[in-house]
């Protein structure tokens, strides 16, 4: 199954209120795809329904080719792992129970279960920490655990709400560790974040969601080729006050001036041998390189996190 | 075309698959590894039709650690056996939790036992041998006759009384001080003093004068309103020693009366009259019983009739089939029953939103995208409340029987309080969890769960006997399953005759908390929809 998720048209409405309207995208295999949009675009209603838990009012949701009935415990919702923004696990309980209890109900073969509790341990850096209750553990200490109780039964596809919010720059580069081990082992995941960067680097494609529906989707670069395009903006800080500067310049100040270029390689070469010729010294060079941010603002129109 | 394995329930090509090492059935566990149509080895792998070939999945190793993914299995959703698991873990899951939690734990069992101990003590004593507090009585003798020096002896004797007579030396300058009668008011007033009894002036004429008019003298009590017991036992007492405490004066007085009305007695009756007298005067003796040939069997002291108080679980004593003697029926056992059924509610209560907090969290939400389906997850929870108001009754009956000497430790009590804990569990449970469905966030569940739980305890009579309440709130206690289990624990205790089934002499109570059970799990089935796929 090379596209074990699909989302085709879903709709789902609240009330008045449409959260989904016609959202469409699909998950490759061994794909990390992830879910961008602004604060009530759709993203959790989708991850719902996707897990069986939402009906859409039209639509289709298909897993491993297979439609997502919601409520119906198939062999394909079986192969689902959903891991929650909330840090859903009992506090009182330690990290080995914890994975004890979802890994009964997830379903975890008994004769496996114990084998598989250890290798979680091992893979979240809480093996000498299994004993002690989960109270007791740091925010991203309870992250990985709970990434790792969504993922003991091994599971094809998972979708991730946000697994790091709130948790420090360490303990989030060692989820996005986690999570590519699990990619390498051929595991198709689905996250929404708010990590812009992270998500641009990491993730090999992404969906943009605004107002329930799917506005862009494709690798970084094509949705840079789609919004703001290649150029580059290079500013040069100046080495003293010019009044003549090469042609070309779109903005410029006292001691800097604003070019765009094509290529890196060719016109910052260029633009320097003209200040060069020019007799003007060049102290600094700063290229502002489009992000995922400015992606999302051309697409969306706003910032990620305005309601 | 796919079918479904008549063994492990999964889709397969075959009726039945060789899912072997993920398989429940033991038998099949045992079994080899088989060759597949290609003659690939494979060993757990159900002949679902594959979609893609196997070269394109992930390598053996996590095909066969998780035959699941790898191999495109299904599982047996919905086995019994798979449900029992699940249900198995949640419970653990939370007996964990609880142990953990010292404060929660101290709630649950200690704290039950600390109030059955106030309440015992209260009103049963250690066990029926501390000392009552007496009721202080003040006598103002105004009459001082013999009707009142005996009517006042007479209150002395009575062991719930403690009576004593005015101050000589006024406390405060005022009128009321010179008047004894305003002055024993005062002190019953201001406290010091439950009652007073004021004997008036001319009280030994009026005694006896039945029909004699409105106008007769008669004793007055005093009373604090704020202890209307003192006052009605007082004038229970009171009539009862007129009868008793003189019964030479009321001969006199009535034979006074008869000359009044049918003239003088003549020598002969008169002789006859100061024999009488003399008789009734006497205290009982044996000597007095011989010399009047046994006539008087019982001394006059006694009254007009002889009234004997028996507890009726001792008229069974010798029809128990076995040694030993019944306790006698007291409070003890009331209110051990009484703050356990309450009790339950109140921790049930709090574990209960623990359910709200779980689904605030978002792990309700996570477990329900496993395995677990609603009712799962209910039945889980209310197995988990269950057992555990089991342990809080059968923790407060031990310790009630160890330090109370409550009498549990008999094979029917033993057999009927186990059965009403359990029953008396099961329908509490059911009713906090219907509440817990009801509420859609803890602070919801903590204040509407803390007003019915009180409301109920009081009309169920977990704090006072319900003998004592109006006659509509005994009818009005009739919905309240508490009140059933109060008299189901009675039957037990109290009501319970030797020789007879304790089984069937709780039959009704049991059915009934059963159905009580049965209607509030019901509720919570249906308002627990808001959790279903929506």
């Amino acid at each position: 199954m090379n596209k074990p998720l699909i989302v085709e048209n879903a709709v789902r409405s609240f009330g008045d209120r449409k959260a989904l309207n016609g959202a469409s995208f699909e998950l490759r295999k061994a794909e990390f795809l992830a879910l961008l949009g602004p604060n009530g675009a759709g993203k959790t209603t989708l991850i719902r329904s996707i897990a069986g838990r939402l009906r859409l009012d039209r639509g289709e949701i298909r897993l491993h080719g297979q439609p997502v009935v919601p409520g119906a415990k198939t062999a394909e919702t079986a192969r689902l792992g959903i891991i929650p923004q909330n840090i859903a696990i009992y506090e009182n309980l330690t990290a080995r129970e914890n994975l004890d209890l979802f890994g009964r109900i997830f379903e975890v073969p008994s004769g496996q279960l114990r084998e598989r509790i250890n290798r979680a341990l091992e893979w979240t850096g809480l093996a000498d920490r299994a004993k002690e209750p989960v109270s007791g553990f740091s925010g991203g200490m309870q992250r990985r655990l709970n990434i790792a109780c969504g993922v003991l039964h091994k599971p094809d596809v998972i979708l991730l709400d946000e697994p790091t919010v709130g948790v420090d720059p360490q303990s989030r580069q060692r989820i996005w560790e986690m999570l590519k081990q699990l990619q390498a082992d051929g595991v198709s995941i689905v996250l929404t974040t708010h990590q812009l960067d992270e998500a641009q680097q990491i993730c090999d494609r992404i969906v943009i969601i605004d107002n329930g529906q799917t506005i862009a989707a494709g690798t970084f670069d094509e949705l840079l080729d789609a919004s703001v395009g290649r150029r580059r903006r290079v500013t040069f800080t100046l080495g003293g006050i010019v009044t003549a500067l090469p042609s070309g310049c779109e903005s410029r100040s006292d001691r800097s001036a604003t070019f765009s270029v094509d290529s890196i390689t060719a016109d910052l070469t260029s633009r320097l041998s003209q200040f060069r010729e020019a007799g003007i010294e060049v102290t600094d060079v700063s290229i502002d390189v489009p992000t995922l941010q400015s992606v999302f603002l051309h697409f969306t129109g706003k910032e990620l996190r305005e309601d | 075309m796919s079918r479904r394995c008549s063994l492990c329930f999964c889709i397969s090509q075959a009726k039945n698959c060789a899912r072997i090492d993920d398989c429940r059935l033991p038998a099949r566990r045992n079994s080899v590894a088989w060759h597949d149509a290609a003659g690939s080895l494979r060993n757990g792998f159900c002949l679902r039709e594959q979609e893609s070939p196997p070269t394109e999945r992930r390598d053996n190793s996590r095909e066969q650690e998780s035959p699941l993914a790898a191999a495109g299995q299904q599982q047996a959703i919905g086995s019994a056996e798979r449900t029992c698991f699940m249900i198995f873990a949640l419970i653990k899951a939370q007996w964990i939790s609880l142990f953990r939690d010292r404060m929660a734990m101290a709630l649950t069992f200690a704290l039950p036992c600390v109030m059955f101990t106030v309440f015992a003590i209260i009103f049963g004593g250690n066990g029926g041998e501390s000392e009552v507090s007496k009721v202080k009585v003040i006598a103002v003798d105004l009459d001082q006759s013999r009707v009142s020096s005996k009517m006042i002896d007479s209150l002395k004797s009575m062991d719930q009384l403690l009576v004593e007579s005015l101050p000589e030396t006024p406390t405060e300058k005022s009128d009321a001080s010179n008047d004894p009668r305003m002055a024993a008011a005062k002190l019953v007033k201001t406290g010091k003093a439950a009652a007073a009894v004021v004997f008036p002036v001319g009280l030994e004429k009026s005694v006896a004068l039945f029909g004699a008019g409105e106008d007769r003298a008669g004793v007055e009590v005093i009373y604090d309103a704020s202890n209307p017991i003192a006052q009605q036992m007082l004038t229970g007492v009171l009539q009862a020693s007129a009868f008793t405490s003189m019964p030479d004066i009321l001969i006199t007085q009535g034979l006074d009366q008869f000359r009044t009305l049918a003239g003088p007695f003549s020598p002969l009756q008169e002789a006859a009259v100061a024999t009488l007298k003399t008789f009734a005067s006497q205290e009982p003796t044996d000597d007095a019983n011989e010399a009047t040939g046994g006539m008087k069997a019982m001394s006059m002291s006694d009254g007009l009739v002889r009234i004997q108080s028996t507890p009726a679980a001792e008229l069974f004593t010798e029809t128990a089939p076995r040694a030993g003697k019944i306790t006698s029926q007291n409070m003890i056992s009331y209110f051990a029953a009484g703050i356990s059924v309450m009790f339950i509610m109140f921790s049930m209560s709090g574990a209960a939103s623990g359910l709200l907090e779980h689904e605030e969290k978002g792990t309700l939400e996570r477990l329900l995208t496993g395995g677990l389906t609603v009712f799962r997850l209910l039945i889980a929870h209310w197995l988990f409340y269950v057992l555990l108001g089991v342990a809080q009754i059968g923790l407060m009956l031990v310790f009630a029987s160890i330090v109370f000497k409550l009498d549990l430790w008999h094979g029917p009590q033993l057999l009927g309080s186990a059965v009403m804990a359990i029953v008396s569990s099961m329908a509490s449970a059911a009713f906090v969890m219907m509440i817990a469905t009801l509420c859609k966030s803890r602070k919801q569940l903590e204040g509407l769960s803390s007003i019915i739980i009180l409301i109920m305890s009081a009309i169920g009579g977990s704090m006072m006997p319900r003998f004592i309440m109006p006659k509509f709130v005994l009818e009005l206690s009739s919905v309240a399953f508490n009140a059933w289990a109060m008299d189901g624990f009675l039957d037990v205790f109290w009501h319970y005759i030797p020789g007879e089934s304790i089984l069937l002499a709780i039959a009704r109570e049991v059915f009934v908390i059963l159905a009580m059970a049965a209607a509030f799990l019901a509720v919570a089935f249906v308002s627990s929809r808001r959790w279903a796929v929506k």
